[in-house]
């Protein structure tokens, strides 16, 4: 801005609304609190199957939770209602482990690029979320259990909110669109 | 003070403020589970939250 020869910069964050600007900080919170869950996740699921496909799953997962928040962001809206933004942390913790789930369920049933058609099958099914976390739990107990807690912690939430599944599930196809399945490294 | 009653103090104090219950009955669940150098990181990050929400209440 211009006053006589003086020229002053406006900060933009400074002249938003004390709501807004506490909406930001608790976003820009739960994303960083999203991405340490994610490395969680990638670290448990790693130890759990060399399969070359089940890592190659294992390594998308991070950034799918992505995915979901930032389209969730995007649509901002949830069954007609606003979205809050930190209601998205759940969904983005549920996404990760229900596709990590998922996939340590299939990845000794097919090969690595049906292995990848089998998830998004499944996961675009909102009735298969719980069922897939509940065999992947079972599956994983007596290995581990820290896990298995995790996941189920993840399905007890899904189990609450009986919409949550088919919000996923609904977000799961464009999702996997913007997924390059090619260039994910697997962790060899 | 250990870690699981300091992280319940301070998510109680961000729920005050807006935060989501959810997401931090979802990290109770598992607090026990995480490496002690994960619940320092993830009371790291909640302090400097919480820092910057009081700054501007």
């Amino acid at each position: 801005m211009r006053e006589g020869n003086r020229e002053y910069y406006i900060n933009p964050e400074l002249m938003q609304m004390p709501e807004t600007r506490m909406e930001r900080i608790m976003d820009a919170a739960s994303s960083a609190r999203l991405s340490l869950l994610g490395g969680q996740v990638v670290a448990y699921a790693r130890e759990l199957s060399n399969s070359q496909a089940f890592q190659k799953a294992v390594n998308l997962a991070p950034g799918f939770g992505d995915i979901i928040m930032a389209g969730k962001a995007i649509l901002g809206r949830e069954g007609g209602k606003d979205l809050r933004p930190r209601t998205r942390f759940v969904y983005g913790a549920a996404a990760v482990t229900e596709f990590v789930s998922a996939a340590l369920v299939y990845s000794g049933q097919y090969s690595e690029a049906a292995l990848m058609h089998a998830i998004s099958e499944t996961l675009s099914k909102s009735d298969a979320a719980l069922a897939i976390m509940k065999s992947a739990g079972s599956k994983i107990a007596e290995k581990n259990p820290k896990f298995a807690h995790m996941i189920e912690a993840a399905s007890s939430f899904l189990s609450k909110k009986k919409e949550a599944p088919e919000k996923l599930a609904e977000s799961m196809p464009s999702a996997f669109a913007k997924l390059d399945l090619e260039s994910v490294p697997t962790n060899e | 003070m250990n870690n699981k009653q300091q992280f319940a103090e301070l998510a109680q104090k961000l729920v005050k403020l807006g935060e989501n219950q959810n997401e931090f009955d979802f990290w109770l669940k598992i607090f026990d589970d995480l490496a002690e150098e994960k619940q320092r990181e993830l009371i790291k990050m909640m302090l400097a939250e919480l820092e910057q929400l009081e700054k501007i209440k």
